[in-house]
């Protein structure tokens, strides 16, 4: 008990900390390799200190029941904000001490908490269990992200396809396979498609450049998929498309997208 | 051509562009950013109504009127320039987000009057802010491995085969470009480098060890209350990604042909934008719930979607989140393909937040 206490003032006295991640830090690549634990769990409630779990399935690692999470070992904890009862994925750092207390830290503090739905656990399940039987061979890894692409899930699609870039898999024959699904409206994460964006300027694949446009003029697009199609227009030399997507771009409300328009389109000495 | 007429002369410039599409604009000089904290009750408004060719050239600016709309709803009347310049002075900010935008129009040649507009732009009025004073920083490169740590980035990415006195002497050169970095993004704020930690000092704590979470971390401190703070930067994590993970030849124009001067130019900026990016977090930005942060207290994408604003640019700006700041942004370079310099920088409104309080 005295140690329980002990803990819970140590915790409650660490000052929340702000963190800088690598590129991409949040995704499963990153997570897998700075964890012990991943876990599917469920909020049951939270306090100052603590945040509460059923344990749904421990991946790689056996874990009890229920367990808590220190809110101060969490880099950023004073912005963890999460619903009681719903799922998430867990990525955590076990320590042999607080382990003895039932306590768990997140990895990578809050990017190491990702929201999900249980009618696609298994979906999670065997994409997880690809990173880490594929960790270290980056071939096998590379194909069988792929094909993950394909499910549609929000946050392993954006894993799968920013762990490819990341990780050097996205040369021009990859790069274009991705392109075809965003042209197939596969791809439904923003993050995804702006690492795919990026692929088609760099290798310059104006193939694409009605995809491009269309992802500028479509108000559902965000912002930063829009800056980077005309970026990418601009890289790509394709002036007419450039002429007729500008105008709009350019009375469009978001201050971001008036820069990088302006930039792109003004007079070059 | 003094400093002001230079920056309005770019302004013109950059409002041309919109005229190979749209011939005329109404545009703002004073205040010069788009996007800014003040802690006044008004601010003054100047500007113009220029006309530009289809090349964009900016051809000349029109006597006309001008009203200024504030959260929607109109301030002003038609208000005459005074001769080509228009101005608006006195203009109440009240507590919290002012949008402020306009219309402009002109009579052309057959008497017909043109109408256009200013685009919207934001002021934020916040009463909680007063100057810290100094903010004196001390950079601590004390502990084990750190030299060990650059020198492998330099080694690793480079054809090149090093010498120990050009190892040495890339070390020394990486450290002089942080420093850099770090005084060119505090200029214009009262942040001093220091050469000794103390009380009021805030120590950049640099860490050799290895490892491959993050890149630093620092204490949160809206309106930089505490100034005895420690951030922590960790060279292992620049080492993973950089020779481990080889993202720097993966995933940015840099090459293993490039020279020692280019390499310790990318190490450099990317080590001394996390340094300038963790004394960010203590002096108070982002915080999510005074300054519109978002993410773990970093400048909002999701912000810019829904405002007039540009907070956020893939790692272009210094407070931008970690996993969404490229790591071509972070070594300075516009883009992953070719070499074209862009130094990160704080937004507009992160700077004007810094240039209150420091």
């Amino acid at each position: 008990m005295k140690t329980l206490i002990f803990f819970t003032l140590l915790l409650l006295g660490i000052p929340a900390m702000a963190v800088d991640v690598p590129e991409g830090g949040d995704a499963i690549y990153h997570q897998v390799r700075n964890a012990n634990a991943v876990v599917f769990a469920t909020l049951t409630s939270s306090d100052k200190s603590f945040l509460y779990f059923n344990l749904l399935k421990g991946l790689n690692r056996k874990m009890p029941a229920t367990f808590k999470i220190g809110r101060a070992l969490a880099p950023g904890h004073d912005q963890l904000v999460l619903k009681n009862t719903a799922t998430y994925l867990l990525f955590l750092k076990v320590n042999r001490l607080s382990e003895r207390l039932g306590i768990y830290s997140l990895a990578m503090g809050e990017y190491s908490v990702s929201p999900m739905n249980r009618k696609f656990m298994n979906d999670y399940e065997s994409v997880i269990s690809d990173y880490m039987k594929f960790r270290g061979n980056n071939a096998a890894l590379a194909k069988s992200l792929m094909l993950h692409v394909d499910k549609r899930i929000p946050y392993l699609q954006y894993s799968a396809v920013k762990d490819m870039a990341m990780r050097g898999m996205l040369d021009e024959t990859a790069s274009t396979e991705l392109a075809e699904k965003m042209r197939n409206g596969i791809i439904v994460d923003p993050r995804a498609k702006l690492e795919i964006v990026r692929k088609i300027s760099k290798f310059k694949m104006t193939t694409y450049t009605p995809i491009l446009e269309q992802l500028i003029v479509d108000n559902s697009e965000n912002v930063s998929v829009k800056s980077a199609s005309l970026t990418a227009l601009d890289h790509m030399g394709q002036v007419e498309a450039l002429r007729r997507v500008a105008p709009a771009m350019l009375e469009h409300r978001s201050g971001r997208l008036r820069r990088v328009t302006i930039d792109i389109v003004k007079p070059r000495n | 051509m003094n400093r002001f007429m230079l920056r309005f002369s770019k302004l013109l410039v950059l409002v041309g562009a919109i005229s190979s599409i749209g011939a005329y604009r109404g545009c703002v000089f004073e205040p010069l950013e788009k996007d800014f904290i003040t802690t006044n009750a008004s601010i003054n408004l100047q500007g113009t109504i220029s006309e530009f060719n289809a090349d964009g050239k900016w051809l000349k600016n029109y006597p006309g009127e001008v009203r200024l709309k504030k959260n929607d709803i109109y301030i002003t009347n038609w208000q005459a320039t005074d001769g080509t310049v228009w101005k608006v002075e006195n203009v109440a900010i009240q507590n919290g987000i002012n949008t402020i935008e306009g219309d402009v129009r002109f009579k052309n040649a057959s008497n017909t009057w043109v109408n256009s507009t200013i685009p919207e732009f934001l002021v934020e009025k916040k009463t909680d802010l007063t100057s810290q004073g100094v903010q004196k920083v001390f950079f601590d490169y004390s502990a084990a491995n750190i030299d060990e740590q650059i020198k492998s980035m330099g080694e690793n990415t480079l054809n090149h085969t090093f010498t120990a006195a050009e190892l040495d002497q890339f070390v020394v050169d990486v450290k002089a470009k942080i420093r850099s970095i770090f005084i060119s993004a505090y200029n214009g704020t009262n942040i001093q480098l220091v050469n000794a930690a103390g009380t009021d000092i805030h120590t950049i704590k640099f860490s050799g060890n290895t490892r491959c979470d993050y890149y630093g971390e620092s204490p949160l401190d809206y309106k930089n209350l505490t100034k005895a703070q420690t951030s922590n930067i960790y060279l292992g994590t620049f080492k993973c990604i950089v020779v481990d993970d080889n993202r720097l030849l993966n995933s940015t124009a840099a090459t293993k042909d490039d020279s020692i001067a280019q390499r310790v130019a990318d190490i450099g900026t990317f080590i001394g934008r996390t340094v300038v990016h963790e004394l960010g977090h203590s002096l108070g930005l982002t915080d999510e719930g005074n300054l519109h942060g978002c993410e773990g207290t970093h400048n909002c994408e999701g912000y810019d979607a829904s405002n007039p604003s540009d907070r956020f640019d893939d790692g272009h700006y210094m407070m931008d989140p970690g996993p969404k700041s490229t790591i071509w942004a972070r070594i300075g370079q516009a883009n992953s393909s070719t070499r074209k310099a862009q130094v990160p920088r704080f937004n507009s409104y992160n700077k004007s937040y810094l240039g209150i309080i420091h």
